[in-house]
């Protein structure tokens, strides 16, 4: 694209977008310092004039979309570098892939920077692979110590605490084989970071094969994301990622437990309730509480069974008492019909009867007495 | 011949226009309001410790007498299941008239650290089956997983397939290690012993950044920049809201529970083995003879399609059918082509049954 008459070949771009940033900036009357990025910084001053006004809610989603928009801006800065010096190519010379790959490498060489200096959201094109580590930084930022940690550290060795020394060492090295989890999960991110450059390069390579055109930086921004992507998944599915991820969250979680069981020591000396102690007091809680379901449920049961069984014997004493009245309407009738036929039940005869009261009388005797 | 066709006027005036979205933006999300958690009526008919039984009011004169219970994941929140009058399963449902309940898990805290799958299955589920049981009259009740709830669900219909008539699985994972798989890929390797131990119940956000680095650049930074281009539009930007808030509204899970599932069915595969044991019983999908529908989602990238549809082979029910969804794990309950096909099919499959 080294046409002759370019507007790039006329207009300073850093300088057209610090004017920008003078003008937004001038509505708030404070000073402003030369940018690297002068349309991040004017979005910066916007948001601490109005974000207040949000609710808590919306305020964290649109933090995220003021996060991607310092990416499309840093895009827009890169890119547009980029093209300025494309148009700037002398008369007759047309080696944007050239151009183009340069400052890709040069984004990549930022990447490089990273890995020294670990910190990933400092570095322009890096901001994209910021994300998934600050997230992570802020889920786990209750399980990092603070100032306490090193606090616990300088706690005396003596008497009863006198295993606090090995203790300690221990916590430093699991918190050392964390950093190191964590350096190496960065500098992978920031090893697929370069290649995911390598990979919008070669995309935009075959887009210009097939005489494809990018309009627009949310196009270029698109390309990026997908090479991202695409580069991750392909590497997420391999056992070393698998290995990596578990190494970060593991040793993590094995400095968290450790640290745990420091605090519950100097709790312990100090006679605090300890969080084992308050695990025990939870457990002991959810086992009375399952067998008091276990125990309702069979007391369900028994009453269930109970109640059939009342039922039944309600029902086989309705059948009785419908076959005596039955029998009794049934000798009455037969009897004034036909006063040969014999009788279904015996009547117990009266000495009988007496012999059964005197049986009762004895057995409640006992009881009687024992009163 | 170079692609670019970008000069500094159009970079200027595409992040002008952009600046100017994002500034109007900020307008329109002042003026949203708090988002509704579940839209349809509904009433709590039984509470246990955190869980909430509801009963949805019904919407048609005719229903059908056998109750469905939604199991949900212990992941999330249920009201995914009626996130909008538009966008709701449950509502569809009632409109079909189905009789219908959910169990709400609520936010376990601490007291629920020890809280097992035992506990979970043939405790809260069992108890909320009886109260329905009790509720309808009826001997057996249809049951409808989601996810992990539907992995709950096919559990207990293996060890209480006497309370169950139907059973309806909805993106549910069976076979817990199949290739393409990759939840269970980065869980393989985690101590989940060491997880459990160190942080008593595990943190729904931790298990929230783990979905989202199955795509980490779409999820944690592509939506946001395509929010710009949507959020003049307040329909959009309300269904977006939506969404994010119940993305980010996820309950922490109960330790021991979380320890057992991940073992027993991400790590070592068990529920197609038949050798996941809930409390003193081993779960044999074997066993399992109740008509099945068995729902996934073509583009699902938690629980891949071979991942559900592996359910086939492990049971023993002659009335087994499959439905495809043409959309993605959430989608398959909140898109528009969702509710128009999910609730009738999954009507006129229960009635054709009851």
């Amino acid at each position: 694209m080294a046409t002759e008459n370019n507007f790039f070949n006329d207009v300073d771009w850093t300088k057209l977008q610090q004017q920008y940033v003078d003008a937004v900036s001038s509505f708030y009357s404070t000073p402003t310092q030369k940018s690297s990025n002068p349309w991040q910084e004017a979005m910066e001053f916007w948001w601490q004039s109005v974000g207040g006004q949000l609710p808590d809610k919306n305020k964290t989603v649109f933090n995220s979309v003021l996060d991607q928009s310092k990416v499309f801006y840093s895009i827009a800065n890169q890119f547009t570098s980029m093209l300025n010096d494309i148009s700037k190519q002398p008369s007759g010379q047309d080696d944007w892939q050239g151009i183009m790959f340069s400052h890709l490498e040069k984004m990549k060489s930022m990447f490089d920077l990273f890995q020294q200096n670990s910190d990933l959201s400092s570095m322009v094109p890096g901001m994209m692979w910021a994300s998934p580590m600050d997230m992570w930084n802020q889920v786990m930022s209750s399980m990092i110590p603070d100032e306490s940690a090193s606090k616990l550290l300088e706690i005396p060795g003596i008497g009863l605490t006198r295993d606090l020394q090995q203790k300690s060492q221990k916590t430093i090295r699991l918190w050392n084989d964390y950093q190191q989890n964590s350096n190496k999960y960065n500098a992978t991110f920031a090893m697929l970071g370069k290649q995911a450059l390598d990979k919008l390069g070669q995309d935009i390579l075959v887009m210009a094969e097939s005489d494809k055109k990018i309009t627009s930086l949310k196009d270029l921004y698109n390309m990026w994301v997908d090479a991202n992507e695409e580069m991750f998944a392909e590497y997420a599915q391999t056992e070393e990622y698998s290995k990596l991820y578990a190494d970060l969250v593991n040793s993590l979680v094995r400095f968290k437990k450790h640290y745990n069981e420091m605090m519950d020591d100097v709790l312990k000396n100090l006679n605090l309730p300890t969080t084992q102690g308050m695990g025990s007091i939870t457990k002991q809680q959810h086992d009375i509480k399952k067998e008091l379901h276990h125990n309702r449920q069979a007391q369900e049961k028994l009453q269930s069974a109970m109640k059939k069984l009342q039922s039944e014997l309600d029902e086989m004493n309705r059948t009785k008492k419908t076959t005596v009245q039955k029998k009794k309407t049934g000798k009455k009738a037969t009897s004034k019909n036909n006063k040969m036929t014999k009788p279904l039940a015996k009547k117990p005869s009266n000495k009988a009867t007496k012999k059964a009261a005197k049986k009762t009388a004895a057995k409640k005797k006992p009881v009687k007495k024992s009163k | 011949m170079n692609p670019f066709e970008l000069n500094p006027q159009s970079i200027t005036e595409e992040i002008l226009d952009f600046n100017t979205k994002l500034a109007a933006g900020i307008n329109t999300l002042t003026e949203m309001g708090e988002f509704d958690e579940g839209v349809s009526e509904k009433d709590a008919v039984y509470s246990e410790d955190k869980l909430v039984l509801h009963h949805y009011q019904s919407r048609t004169d005719k229903q059908n007498k056998v109750p469905i219970l939604i199991v949900y994941a212990l992941v999330n929140r249920p009201y995914m299941a009626d996130l909008q009058e538009d966008r709701s399963l449950i509502r569809g449902l009632l409109d079909a008239g189905m009789d219908v309940y959910l169990i709400d898990w609520g936010y376990p805290d601490d007291a629920d650290r020890y809280l097992s799958l035992d506990d979970y299955i043939n405790g809260y589920i069992d108890r909320c089956v009886d109260v329905i049981r009790q509720r309808s009259k009826q001997e057996k009740i249809n049951l409808l997983g989601i996810c992990q709830g539907g992995a709950f669900s096919l559990c207990y219909t293996s060890l209480h397939q006497d309370k169950v008539k139907n059973l309806i699985t909805t993106v549910t994972p069976v076979d817990f290690q199949t290739k393409n798989d990759m939840l269970s890929h980065l869980a393989r390797n985690i101590d989940t012993d060491a997880c459990v131990d160190a942080l008593g119940n595990v943190s729904g956000d931790l298990l929230n950044w783990s979905f989202m680095m199955l795509k980490p650049f779409r999820l944690m930074g592509q939506k946001y920049m395509d929010l710009v281009d949507i959020v003049d539009d307040k329909t959009k930007l309300k269904n977006f809201l939506t969404m994010e808030n119940w993305i980010f509204d996820s309950p922490d899970q109960a330790g021991e529970a979380y320890r057992e599932f991940i073992k027993q069915f991400y790590q070592e595969n068990k529920l197609v083995k038949a050798e996941v044991k809930i409390g003193e019983d081993t779960v044999d999908l074997g066993r399992i003879t109740v008509p099945i529908l068995n729902i996934y989602a073509r583009d699902d990238h938690l629980v891949p399609p071979d991942s559900s549809r592996a359910l086939q082979g492990c049971i023993t029910s002659d009335d087994y059918s499959e439905m495809e969804f043409p959309g993605g794990h959430i989608g398959i309950y909140v898109s528009s082509r969702a509710q128009k096909t999910l609730p009738p099919a999954i009507a006129d499959w229960i009635n054709k049954r009851t």
